[in-house]
């Protein structure tokens, strides 16, 4: 069967809270509601990610929709 | 791919994906609906991979997409963000040997970017640290190219045959060529 035919697996909102609640704690040292909270503050938005591996993964994780720019939302 | 509905298109970009990593690993993306219309693509953990000689290293691949309606009623998936690494451990603490980046709603540096890393034995380790700590500009880079880097230039084992992934390859990067709605740079 084709890959492209395979169904995929989707994961809960439960197996993602736990997801993320693991790597924050592993990249941040906090729990996953503290950086959704931090987040939605706007505590991360010129944040160096150098200086936070795994920040990056991370926030692509969250919830939300957030395109929050018109750039961002033109460069699909 | 378009799909009838969001979610379909969604499912099938995935499928998509799934071929072209395929080429690297059996092991396939999961998704999730992380909002109304926005959807993560994702390995839940790192996936090991070997090269020819049988060291180790691992990627990890997350991809944010959401649908967008066409004008014959069907949907068709967008990419929105990604972050596709490649590394000689499973953590998060660096950015891997190899990492392309684009996420344009977080952080100080939002164009699309590469992160390399050399071994500190250079014999320069002011050039190392300037490396390591740069953002190197990219166009849009597509996961067929990043499997292609890691297939060529650091001897990953593919379990397909060599014509096999190569095929998957061109196919699914002149896809990518063909629907992408940017590809160098983004939109002012």
């Amino acid at each position: 069967m084709p890959a492209t035919k395979k169904k995929i697996q989707w994961i809960t909102q439960g197996e993602m809270e736990s997801l993320v609640d693991k790597r924050a704690r592993a990249v941040l040292k906090v729990s996953g509601k503290t950086f959704i909270r931090n987040r939605k503050r706007g505590d991360y938005v010129k944040l160096d990610a150098d200086k936070c591996p795994g920040i990056v993964e991370l926030a692509l994780l969250s919830p939300g929709d957030k395109v929050a720019t018109s750039r961002a939302r033109k460069n699909s | 791919m378009p799909g009838r509905t969001a979610k379909e298109a969604v499912e099938n970009f995935a499928g998509f994906m799934n071929e072209t990593l395929s080429c690297l690993t059996n092991r396939r993306l999961s998704a999730y609906q992380k909002a109304d219309n926005t959807y993560v693509l994702l390995y839940k953990e790192a996936v090991p991979l070997r090269t020819d000689t049988g060291a180790p290293f691992y990627i990890q691949v997350t991809q944010v997409c959401n649908a967008v309606p066409l004008e014959d009623g069907t949907f068709k998936a967008r990419t929105r963000e990604y972050s596709y690494v490649f590394s000689e451990s499973p953590g998060l603490d660096h950015h891997g040997l190899v990492s392309y980046h684009w996420h344009p709603n977080d952080f100080n540096l939002r164009d699309p970017h590469l992160h390399l890393r050399i071994t500190p034995q250079v014999g320069c380790p002011e050039i190392e640290h300037k490396l390591s700590k740069a953002h190197f500009p990219t166009s849009r880079v597509c996961l067929e190219d990043f499997v292609s880097l890691l297939l060529k230039y650091y001897d990953i084992k593919s379990p397909l045959h060599h014509s096999t992934h190569r095929s998957i390859l061109k196919k699914n990067k002149e896809a990518f060529s063909k629907n992408a709605t940017w590809t160098v740079n983004p939109l002012p």
